[in-house]
């Protein structure tokens, strides 16, 4: 058994975004010129304070902890390449970073309803929970999930955020580079959606 | 559906994110309860996917992916520098250039085998010309010049064989001179009337021919011009570029390769340019006698005197006369009362000489007395001075060994003297009667690159004549018919092979 897989970061989301609210809309230009120069530093604190988030994020729009690993760690890879070759984000970190997760899992997403392939199951997974902590919830789970998935990418991404990350409106807004307005639509269709789409199973 | 409801449904969301029933929230709004309490159970089972934990292991494997990555970029940065960070135009630019280079080494490549007359022989000519101005050196754009120049040659020659007519023009060593019909570097030149050439040609002087090749395999020359030649002689002042030797007015050029130990006084070898207008240039001027440079080159001619040798001989030119003290080719000789001297000595003359070595230092002649041959004249001077040092006899026999053998020529072991370096080939080619090539720059400057061995092959040339015993030097046979002029105005027409010298790099040899 693997020493890592029943420990976890038991952070509080909120605590941590609360203390964060700074750079929620706006990235901290040090830590951007940080990774231009490839400071391991910046690199290795850039990578603890978003990791958490984006991975959480990307678990909670697949339902899937090994490819949120590898989507999350392919994140990162692509804001380091991006920030070194020139690009990258100019001012909102937190965002860019969703904003590539969020098109990764529609990619993701895009390729396996295209190829449909059997995932291995959660319960196989070392790093996470044993199987009898996750044997309760994992088939409302993956209901879950799939009813998820048959939104659009959109609704998927309001859902995600709001329900599964907790983002207030205004993050939510600022994150999808929308306004408040929109954001309150997008939500009550894809709630609507969602809710179709669940069915009398999960009531 | 409207804005209304998607408010609503908002403070609803925000209630129940607190903590707030969903009943509660939605008491305040009756008439939307039905429309909105889907929507709050879908967002509350939507809640209830929500997990905070991060595996702390996946964190780490990504953190360590992504440090690799950056190592990883780190080291493409490090091997090319700058490049990861060059704006896109940057590489486009780039890009263009590469383009250009690589049609430009396209051409280059195949203009290299181009003939005067092709359509590509201009990009040859240019090419060549690019690498003569980012040559690093003065040393290296005289070897570059020296290999278009031959290159030149070459393209006559093949156009000669082609038999196909064109302008040419090149630069080469007059071989012989007939009255019409040249040898330049082994290219047969005819000549007409209307052909205009310089005064004062002489074998061995490097001339430039311009003119046609012809279908019948020779180039008929519209003009032959004096190039350069190379001459011997005493430094007469020095200001600035201005160089006075021998009478002769030279202006060095930047590129000029100038022996930085060459002094007012000092006994030169130069090469000089002879241009359209203006003076004459320097184009090297190399000092004769210098130590390092013989040291360098070859040292085993060089000896060393050790106090307490036995008697040793020597052979030389007398230069100098006096009542305590001859000076023989630079060297001095203390004269005693037991010193023996042959009758009727002068200045000038080819003398032998027996000499003690003091403890002290210098030298005491025990024995001076005239050489067999000893006419062999000023040429002869010149070749022991280009050798540098006067060779004791006992140890040029004894040390030296085939590096400085006597001559083939029996003549040559009859006079005694003693610097008689070259190899056996060279005389060789004096027996075989072949002179001509014997010097032929051609030969020389493909087996010899340096001074020494330069001088060699002028002491094989000039040794030898001092054989025939006559006062003049005079030419042994073949195309130095003409060179009775070894003591022109300027001094000394060295053959072309001299021009070895020149191509010494300096710095290594002082």
């Amino acid at each position: 058994m693997n020493p890592y897989s029943l420990s976890y970061c038991r952070e509080d989301t909120k605590s941590i975004r609360e203390s964060d609210q700074s750079d929620l809309m706006s990235s901290n230009l040090d830590d951007l010129d940080g990774l231009r120069a490839l400071d391991h530093q910046v690199i290795a604190a850039v990578h603890k304070r978003f990791f958490p988030e984006i991975f959480r994020y990307v678990r909670y729009r697949l339902g899937n902890e090994i490819i949120a690993e590898d989507i999350t760690g392919e994140t990162f890879t692509r804001l380091l390449e991006s920030v070194y070759s020139g690009g990258g984000p100019r001012t909102n970190l937190r965002g860019w970073l969703i904003g590539t997760a969020s098109n990764l899992v529609n990619d993701h997403l895009r390729k396996f309803y295209a190829h449909p392939t059997e995932l291995l199951p959660e319960d196989l997974h070392d790093d996470g929970p044993s199987p009898t902590q996750y044997s309760e919830q994992t088939d409302r789970n993956r209901q879950i999930n799939d009813a998820l998935t048959k939104l659009t990418p959109d609704q998927q991404q309001v859902i995600a955020l709001r329900f599964g990350g907790g983002y207030s409106l205004k993050e939510t807004a600022a994150l999808m580079k929308k306004n408040e307005n929109a954001i309150k639509a997008l939500q009550f269709r894809a709630l609507a959606a969602l809710r179709r789409s669940f069915g009398e199973d999960l009531l | 559906m409207n804005e209304g409801s998607f408010e609503i449904l908002e403070q609803c969301l925000e209630a129940t994110e607190s903590g707030a029933d969903i009943e509660t929230c939605l008491s305040p709004f009756p008439e939307m309860a039905n429309e909105l309490r889907p929507l709050l159970e879908a967002a509350q089972i939507a809640r209830s996917m929500r997990d905070d934990y991060v595996p702390n292991a996946a964190l780490q494997r990504s953190r360590s992916r992504l440090l690799l990555r950056a190592a990883s970029l780190r080291k493409q940065d490090r091997s090319k520098p700058g490049f990861g960070r060059l704006p896109r135009i940057a590489f486009a630019a780039l890009a263009l250039a590469l383009l250009v280079f690589l049609t430009w080494q396209g051409l280059v490549v195949a203009a290299a085998k181009a003939l005067p007359g092709d359509a590509l022989y201009p990009f040859k000519l240019t090419a060549e010309d690019l690498s003569l101005k980012i040559a690093q050196d003065a040393d290296a754009r005289r070897n570059i010049e020296v290999k278009y120049e031959q290159r030149r040659v070459d393209e006559v020659m093949q156009l000669l064989r082609l038999g196909r007519e064109a302008k040419v023009q090149f630069v080469g060593v007059l071989e012989k001179q007939g009255p019409q019909s040249w040898i330049v570097d082994g290219v047969p030149v005819s000549l007409t009337s209307q052909t205009q050439t310089s005064e004062d040609l002489e074998n061995g002087m490097v001339v430039k021919v311009s003119g046609y090749s012809q279908d019948n395999g020779v180039v008929l020359a519209d003009a032959i011009h004096l190039n350069s030649y190379e001459l011997i002689g005493k430094v007469e002042s020095i200001s600035g570029r201005a160089w006075v030797i021998s009478g002769l007015e030279l202006q060095a050029l930047d590129t000029s390769q100038i022996d930085p130990a060459a002094h007012v006084g000092d006994q030169v070898i130069v090469l000089v340019g002879v241009v359209e207008s203006g003076p004459p240039q320097a184009l090297a001027v190399l000092r004769l006698l210098q130590p390092a440079l013989i040291e360098t080159a070859v040292p085993q001619v060089t000896p060393t005197f050790e106090p307490g040798d036995s008697e040793m001989e020597f052979s030389g030119l007398v230069e100098e006369i006096g009542a305590n003290s001859w000076t023989i080719n630079g060297q001095v000789f203390q004269i005693t009362g037991s010193t023996e001297i042959e009758e009727n000595i002068a200045v000038g003359d080819f003398v032998s000489i027996h000499a003690l070595v003091l403890p002290e230092g210098g030298l005491t002649a025990t024995e001076i007395s005239l050489e067999e041959s000893s006419q062999s004249g000023y040429e002869d001077d010149q070749i022991e001075q280009g050798g540098g040092q006067i060779s004791p006899t006992e140890e040029s026999h004894a040390d030296q060994g085939e590096e400085l053998s006597p001559g083939t020529d029996d003549g040559q072991e009859d006079t005694g003297t003693e610097i008689k370096p070259g190899d056996d080939s060279g005389g060789d080619k004096h027996e075989d009667g072949s002179d001509d090539h014997d010097i032929s720059p051609t030969e020389t400057s493909s087996g010899s690159d340096e001074t020494i061995s330069t001088n060699d092959s002028w002491v094989k040339d000039y040794g030898d004549e001092s054989q025939s015993g006559e006062d003049k030097v005079e030419p042994v046979e073949g195309d130095h018919e003409d060179d009775q002029s070894f003591q022109s105005q300027l001094g000394l027409i060295i053959p072309s092979g001299i021009s070895i010298a020149f191509r010494l790099p300096y710095p290594d040899v002082f």
